[in-house]
């Protein structure tokens, strides 16, 4: 058994060395595994429908819930503005007007407190 | 001072013992050959292969193991921020974050974060963090596979050989001689505990990584949020609250890891791979006379009042160094107690200082780089 016990603590330094010298490998094999997805409530979940034109682009994610066990009565939908935009969406049932520029984002002529400025427009969650 | 049990006794027989070291530390340190582009990267690799391989040789010469690993994994500590915030700036221009860095899922995963996606990684079958799995310089697959690899290996050896924020706990923890606390209930350990329990249930409930967003005191060292509402100015006073208290100030009156000890999640997390880890620290009580300066000198509150060592204990040696009869020592499981410890002994130190090498190797060389670049 000791023979055993020594071999095995012999071998950690090689199993050490070896989580480095594949990690590229083991990294790949890892990023299979069932949960290595982030979060919906970070990414915004899957973009459903966008909306294209020359001076402005916007994408609608999917609802997601806020929870770990999703509370359907919260729904919060991620929109992701690039450019100027002045128009109407409709999330979850309600129509909202926006109104996107370089400086702010107003939602029913507005300020709205859950935006945020990315590099090329603006980020807005609503509930 | 060289001590007796366990130094080497010659200069040859510890360079020899060094040499599997040496090549290790070269091997890892290249980078697979990035770290040998110029000449002045090809100085500054041999420069830090030189420094780690002295601290491990000294280590094997005067039988000191926790000195001389203190000495590498606190400047390796320090040097991990300078790269680290570094990276950061080259990468976003600063080393806080902003609301589209966490959008945009920029953020570097820290292995303190594993302790938070845990529960909704099983249920949810998501991460809750805003990294990346398969790019950037810390992504969550690596991370995920270095720190579940190395705790196997290591237990909560991790938390004194690979953990680039434990090396500001352990530094500030050596610099008073005598502690003016000079006695800390080893029953606060389990405050660890208990953080790792709420922070993975609060985490969970709101799907955010709660610890990260209040109270991690490293993201003073590392990354943190821009000031740019009241919200994030509270974040921000209570990062440096916790920092002065439970890395400067604690450390300094009490001689203990107070942070380490007491409030990381991720410590009592790899506790539990003590119980899985080949390598442990046992005391032989035939040879034990009851002195208690393992007890007294155990930084992480790990040695009970029986002379026992606990679950939490992070395998840095300060006991084994400290017990005057050899009775505190390294044992590999399933081999006989008192038997063999220079050679459990060494078993250990391989694997361990190859962890400390390499997973904090690279950034001390980026580092040195980086500070000769100013001049």
């Amino acid at each position: 058994m000791k023979y055993i016990s020594y071999s095995i603590a012999a071998t950690m330094t090689i199993m050490m060395m070896l989580i480095f010298i594949n990690l590229d490998g083991w990294m790949q094999m890892a990023a299979q595994l069932p949960f290595m997805k982030i979060d919906p409530t970070i990414t915004g979940g899957e973009v459903v429908d966008s909306i294209v034109s020359d001076n402005y682009k916007l994408w609608i994610h999917e609802g997601v819930h806020p929870g770990l066990f999703e509370d359907k009565s919260r729904t919060i939908t991620q929109i992701d503005i690039e450019g100027d935009y002045y128009g109407k969406v409709t999330v979850n049932g309600k129509q909202y007007e926006l109104n996107a520029t370089s400086h702010d984002v107003k939602v029913n002529g507005e300020e709205y407190a859950a935006s945020f400025k990315r590099k090329n427009g603006w980020t807005l969650r609503i509930e | 001072m060289k001590n007796k049990l366990y130094s080497t006794g010659n200069v040859l027989r510890s360079i020899l013992l060094t040499l599997p070291m040496t090549l290790i530390s070269m091997m890892m340190l290249s980078q697979g050959g990035q770290a040998l582009g110029t000449l002045e990267d090809t100085c500054v690799y041999l420069a830090a292969c030189a420094i780690y391989n002295i601290a491990f040789f000294l280590m094997l010469y005067k039988g000191e193991i926790d000195k001389w690993r203190a000495v590498v994994f606190a400047t390796s500590a320090v040097l991990f921020s300078v790269s680290f915030m570094n990276n950061l700036i080259e990468l976003r221009g600063s080393v806080t974050y902003s609301d589209a860095d966490v959008l945009s899922c920029e953020i570097p995963f820290c292995h303190i974060v594993t302790t938070m996606v845990v529960i909704p990684a099983a249920i949810k079958q998501t991460i809750i963090f805003p990294g990346s799995i398969m790019t950037g310089f810390a992504s969550i697959s690596a991370m995920f596979v270095i720190i579940f690899g190395s705790s196997i290996i290591l237990g909560r050896g991790f938390c004194s050989w690979g953990c680039f924020y434990g090396g500001w706990d352990d530094a500030f923890s050596r610099v008073a001689k005598n502690p003016i606390i000079k006695k800390v209930n080893v029953a606060y350990r389990w405050f660890s505990f208990a953080m790792l329990i709420i922070m993975a249930l609060w985490s969970a409930a709101t799907l955010a990584p709660e610890y990260c967003s209040w109270l991690c005191p490293f993201k003073l060292v590392t990354e943190r949020d821009a000031i740019v509402d009241t919200e994030t100015l509270l974040k921000n006073v209570v990062m440096v609250i916790l920092f002065l208290g439970l890395v400067v100030v604690l450390p300094l009156i009490t001689k203990k890891r107070i942070q380490c000890a007491t409030f990381c999640p991720m410590g009592a997390f790899e506790s539990l791979f003590n119980k899985i880890s080949i390598f442990h620290v046992k005391n032989n009580e035939s040879k034990c006379i009851k002195c208690g300066k393992c007890q007294r000198s155990c930084p992480l509150l790990a040695i009970d009042s029986k002379l026992k060592p606990l679950i939490n204990c992070s395998k840095c040696g300060k006991c084994v160094d400290a017990c005057p009869t050899g009775a505190m020592q390294f044992h590999i499981k399933g081999t006989p107690v008192g038997t063999k410890i220079t050679t459990a002994r060494l078993l250990f130190l391989y694997p361990a200082y190859t962890l400390m090498v390499t997973l904090i190797g690279g950034s001390v060389v980026n580092a040195i780089k980086i500070i000769i670049n100013l001049f």
